[in-house]
């Protein structure tokens, strides 16, 4: 057990170095001037305010300060042998470090992305379970019907809807989202709506075969109906492929928190990425996609460390 | 003196254009409560000696005090500074600061402070954009305690502009060094709200600052602000933003959704705020280097069958003004005559074309001359504004047979695509009060050179003369005649279509009183103050 | 939906082809998996067919008033320009259609490959697909598709680039799991052990036993694809006006929803229709080709 986790942590290496490296050299093709972006309007192109320009000089001179100056590669060495040491640089934009921004951002959106997977696994199971009781009947269609809907909604369409019905049309919660539970409401509904009509129609599916096997089928027919413990062993097994998927969602739980955020005008890592890469914001969007790759791996593998603890039957090899 | 002062309240009501009439004021203004503000326009940080956009300026406006304050165009009063003396040479400036005000932070305002605060600014390390402010600086004398003096190496007349802007307000030294790099997210400076912080990334909380005496003669509000707090959220959503509003969960949102503009306006429950940038409108400049732009008469054309007035209702539901000339009508050098230039013709515009010997192909509806059809490329960044009036203008030329290319995206993209050449209309639009700004957008030496901002690549010798001459002259009359000349050789030129002029486009509810745009076109929420329940909102 | 991926199979096709008609009956037998396939077909019908049913041009303004409701000679009513809605969604499904499938094909295509050459192969080129397929999962596939269209430049086309670079990571890992499975059968090993090249064992043998998965992705990735594209478009990354893409027409209609509902309306509902059909249909196939896919999404 302790080898294959020290084994599944080397796969950290190549990963982060991999992603940090196309990163590098994504930014670097952009069209893109970091010093301009600094000193002109983003949002409607125009100059400054107040006339003074910026100097050829000047220009220089801040370039080298941003060591834009250097060779790539001296640049991406220079920015691993920081990273190793911690020091992932300041944000162009508002001068603080890297890695304070990221710690200010994050528990916002790990608060969502939380909420949103509690929420769906939740409303998932919920729903799968009593599509699979009811199999084959309006209930089951019903069920099946809503999941299908929830996975072909755009997202942020979905989240105004939201806020228009709920906030707006019936009062029941503020518009611009509080602190605490309150405001996680919507936006986590929003986001996890999809991964519970994935997670949905996955337990259903997975609870239906065992349900169907043939030694639960004469256990029910026996006038057993609620069983509780032939039907908890049907669903710690049905949850087995369940727990994969809700590794996989994780990461599009990420992707969909960038819309959310923005939305709901929440604070977090999304809006925070996004900002940086338009503001062509080097040493932000480096670092957050070092930090995003480490917790990636690392979910992966609570996510088949978990696997396995299901069924211990499975073996952890790679 | 007393006249001038006295005039300039009456000036103010001029030069701020105000929406429909708020009811008529009621009692005396009332302290206290919180103003709660939703905008998308989120400040990276808020150290305007570091950095300032529209962004952190508006909020800078309320936090820091500059030195003198700019009240029209060629006009200021004393602010933190009683009075200042300039050098016949305009290379030294001194400054005689008052004795009585303090930083947020307790300690005083003094010469030293002042020194600090610019050498600051030009220090390499601060890695300041607002370094140019400072011009050719030399350093700044600290003549005793509370007088300072600053030298150029080159005369420096516009100093006197620089110096009115918040980006070179003075900050306190100690928060400075207390503070460190956190100095940036909350400031320490004598405004009369102090930065209180941040509750969350997109939350940020002012206080009002009690001891505040020292505001600039021409508010009506001698003493500290009348609002308790101002809490500042950070929203991108356009429909969020408007839906807060309407539920009252906030007293003002920036750029709330422009069909609601007529809503707001005829509801005696809001208010509209809003307030016109004075410059050089919103543009597409005409490549004349390039066919078929280079033609005048297609310019022509292309300048009748535009309907600005269209644009502006349809587009913009009447919350921006279409454009007359190079000028924004509200700026104090702007031609009248301007007006009567292309009003939207279109069948004058076929008949220039015509004229010239454009051909309308019968099968594409486009003109054409020697098989070439007339077939031009806006390039223009990819914000809505730009993209919805394109889209209007793009069918308007269409009908009058001319293929309008619409190619929108970010801006560093159209920066490229313009020192490339490859395009046939540009975009530009600056908002400054001097006249100055044309010589940045017109002059020969502005193309490949300087700003670039010259993306219609007009390189005229005597229009360059006339552009020169307003720079150099002083006198605003002779200044003025000049900048009446330039404006008629570029518009018999048509050297772009004016679309529209930008408007800083506000809703409130209307129980919050006192609301004011500076000449610079930021806001002022020191008169600002809450009536009735609208104090309830937010505590 | 079945018909091309038949077609591009190699003549010595085993399961699937064999087995086609059975695949069809048990298909027909599934009642949500007909509404899918009919969904489906009107959607793609009314995007073939547009030219022809749509009254107006997509892009011309002023034919009607600005937010006009619907009525019967704008049926979904008129936009901010006054363009027809109707027309415009109409249009608008041959951008999305075109989007899903280019992006499928770029995702399917790569991921193919790869997954073939990890799978087969194994060794050290099993473990380089694989580290560069977790290099790319570890973006969120949004941050992706934002870097790829600010590098590629904002178009319609690069967004579908950048979409089905987003999917490749996902077919690789399912053709790689069905190629290390088809890689055990017996007349695998015994054709290696005829010494057939490893290259016609891929194409005859391999390959069609990988089709039913494969195809059953590509037919739900069709509708994430549309669904990323609607997501880009909201953050401006998309196709740019005046195109008729559906997610921009959702996009900009959001503005206007409480005042005029129908210009973000239809798009949104076309969409999602849009979605829910290509969703059942590959549901269906995926019940009809073999029930033991089911744990695979």
């Amino acid at each position: 057990m302790r080898s294959y986790i020290r084994r599944r942590l080397l796969t950290l290496v190549p990963v982060v170095l991999g992603v940090t490296f196309a990163v590098f050299v994504m930014l670097h093709l952009m069209p893109v001037d970091p010093v301009m972006m600094m000193i002109t309007e983003l949002s409607s192109g125009q100059a400054p305010i107040q006339p003074g320009q910026v100097t050829e000089d000047r220009y220089a001179a801040m370039r080298r300060e941003m060591g834009l100056d250097r060779p790539l590669l001296v640049q991406y060495g220079a920015f691993l042998f920081k990273a190793v040491r911690g020091d992932l640089g300041r944000s162009f934009q508002t001068r603080r470090t890297v890695w304070d921004m990221i710690t200010a951002n994050a528990p916002a959106t790990i608060e969502l992305a939380v909420a949103g997977l509690g929420l769906a696994v939740l409303l998932g199971i919920v729903l799968g379970v009593i599509a699979a009781l009811y199999q084959d009947t309006w209930v089951d269609a019903g069920v099946m019907a809503f999941s299908v809907t929830g996975l072909s909604l755009p997202s942020f369409w979905l989240g105004i809807m939201l806020i228009l019905l709920i906030s707006f049309k019936l009062g029941l919660l503020p518009v611009l989202s509080p602190v605490g539970w309150q405001g996680l409401i919507l936006p986590a509904l929003a986001l996890g709506l999809r991964a519970s009509a994935v997670i949905a129609r996955l337990t259903r599916a997975s609870l239906v075969e065992i349900l169907n096997l043939d030694y639960i089928r004469t256990a029910r027919s026996k006038g057993l109906p609620g069983n509780t413990v032939v039907f908890k062993h049907a669903l710690k097994n049905a949850l087995i492929p369940v727990v994969t998927v809700v590794g996989l969602q994780f990461g599009n739980l990420l992707s969909g928190a960038v819309i959310i955020e923005s939305v709901f005008g929440r604070p977090g890592l999304g809006s925070m990425a996004v900002r940086a890469i338009l503001f062509k914001d080097f040493p932000l969007v480096q670092g957050t996609v070092l930090i995003l790759a480490i917790s990636y791996v690392c979910v992966n593998l609570l996510v088949d460390l978990s696997y396995a603890w299901l069924n211990p039957q499975i073996r952890l090899e790679s | 003196m007393v006249l001038a002062i006295g005039l300039l309240p009456v000036l103010m009501l001029f030069l701020t254009p105000q929406a429909a009439p708020a009811p008529a004021p009621a009692a005396a203004p009332q302290p206290g409560g919180t103003l709660i503000i939703v905008t998308h326009q989120k400040p990276a940080h808020l150290d305007p000696g570091v950095h300032t956009s529209r962004y952190t300026a508006m909020i800078n406006q309320n936090t820091h005090d500059s030195l003198i304050w700019q009240t029209d165009p060629n006009k200021f009063v004393p602010g933190l500074a009683e009075r200042w003396e300039v050098a016949p040479d305009f290379k030294s400036y001194t400054f005689y600061l008052r004795r009585d005000v303090r930083f947020h932070d307790g300690t005083p305002l003094n010469a030293e402070a002042v020194k600090f605060t610019w050498d600051r600014i030009r220090d390499p390390k601060t890695r300041s954009t607002r370094a140019p402010f400072l011009g050719d600086y030399l350093r700044t004398e600290v003549l005793d305690t509370y007088t300072v003096r600053v030298h150029f190496s080159d005369p420096y007349p516009q100093f006197i502009q620089s110096v009115s802007s918040v980006g070179l307000a003075p900050v306190s030294p100690t928060a400075v060094q207390r503070l460190g790099e956190n100095f940036l997210k909350t400031p320490v400076a004598t405004g009369p709200f102090k930065v209180e912080g941040w509750p969350d990334e997109n939350t940020l909380v002012l206080v009002r600052n009690p001891d505040y005496r020292w505001a600039p003669s021409y508010m009506r509000n001698r003493g500290p602000a009348f609002l308790e707090k101002v809490v500042f959220k950070f929203i991108n959503e356009e429909q969020t933003k408007t839906l807060a509003l309407e539920k009252r969960e906030a007293h003002v949102a920036e750029d709330p959704a422009r069909h609601m503009a007529p809503t707001f306006r005829n509801d005696p429950r809001y208010q509209l705020m809003m307030h016109k940038t004075s410059g050089v409108p919103q543009h597409w400049p005409f490549n004349v280097t390039r066919w078929p732009t280079s033609d005048v008469a297609v310019r022509r054309a292309a300048s009748y069958a535009m309907d600005r007035e269209k644009i502006a209702r349809i587009a913009f539901f009447n919350t921006a003004t279409p454009a007359k000339g190079p000028l924004v009508d509200i700026n104090w050098a702007f031609w009248p005559d301007a007006k009567k230039y292309y009003p939207y013709d279109t069948g004058k515009a076929t008949e220039i074309l015509e004229a010239a010997g454009y051909k309308r192909n019968a099968s594409t509806k486009f003109y054409e001359k020697d098989g070439r059809p007339v077939r031009m490329r806006l390039v223009t960044t990819s914000t809505w504004e730009q993209v919805r009036a394109a889209t209007l203008a793009q069918q308007m030329m269409k009908e009058v047979g001319i293929d309008f290319v619409v190619e929108a995206m970010v801006y560093d993209a159209t920066v490229e695509r313009y020192a490339n050449n490859e395009y046939e209309l540009g975009r530009l639009g600056l908002s400054t009060f001097d006249p100055d700004g044309l010589w940045g957008a017109f002059h020969s030496s502005q193309i490949t050179g300087g700003t670039q901002w010259n993306r219609g690549r007009l390189n005229n010798k005597e229009l360059d003369t006339l552009l020169d001459r307003g720079r150099e002259l002083s006198d605003p009359e002779q200044r003025k005649r000049t900048y009446y000349q330039v404006q008629k050789m570029l518009l018999d030129m048509a050297n772009a279509l004016y679309v529209f002029e930008d408007h800083y486009f506000f809703a409130g509810l209307s129980c919050v009183r006192g609301w004011n745009w500076n000449v610079v076109g930021l806001y002022e929420l020191h008169g600002v103050w809450l009536e009735g329940d609208c104090r309830r909102i937010g505590n | 939906m079945a018909t091309p991926a038949v077609a591009r199979l190699p003549r010595r096709a085993l399961t699937f082809q064999s087995h086609r008609q059975e695949v069809v009956r048990r298909l027909l037998r599934k009642p949500l998996a007909i509404a899918g396939t009919v969904l489906m077909l009107i959607m793609v019908l009314s995007a073939l067919l547009a030219p022809t049913i749509a009254p107006f041009a997509p892009d011309d303004q002023g034919i009607g008033d600005p937010f006009a409701p619907p009525s019967a000679r704008h049926v979904f009513g008129t936009d901010q320009f006054g363009r027809d809605v109707f027309s415009r969604v109409a249009f608008g499904g041959r951008i999305s259609l075109q989007i899903g499938l280019i992006a499928v094909a770029i995702g399917g295509s790569a991921g193919l490959v790869l997954g073939c050459v990890a799978g087969y192969l194994s060794g050290w080129a099993d473990e380089t697909v694989m580290r560069i397929i977790d290099i790319m999962l570890a973006f969120p596939g949004i941050l992706l598709a934002i870097a790829v269209v600010v590098v590629l430049g904002p178009s319609l086309y690069n967004l579908m680039i950048a979409v089905g670079v987003g999917a490749i990571p996902t077919f690789s890992r399912v053709v790689r799991a069905s190629v290390l499975e088809a890689k055990e059968r017996d007349y695998v090993t015994a054709a290696r052990a005829m010494g057939i090249s490893d290259f016609k064992i891929v194409a005859r043998h391999i390959l069609p036993n990988i089709m039913a998965p494969f195809i059953v992705l590509a037919t739900l990735d069709v509708a994430t694809a549309i669904l990323s594209g609607t997501a880009l478009s909201y953050l401006g990354m998309g196709a740019k006006p005046p195109t008729p893409e559906w997610g921009l027409m959702l996009s900009d209609g959001r503005d206007f929803i409480r005042n005029a509902w129908w210009v973000g309306t239809f798009p949104g509902l076309a969409i999602t229709i849009t979605v829910i059909g290509i969703n059942l249909l590959g549901d269906g196939l995926r019940d009809a080709l073999d029930p033991r896919l089911r744990g695979t999404r």
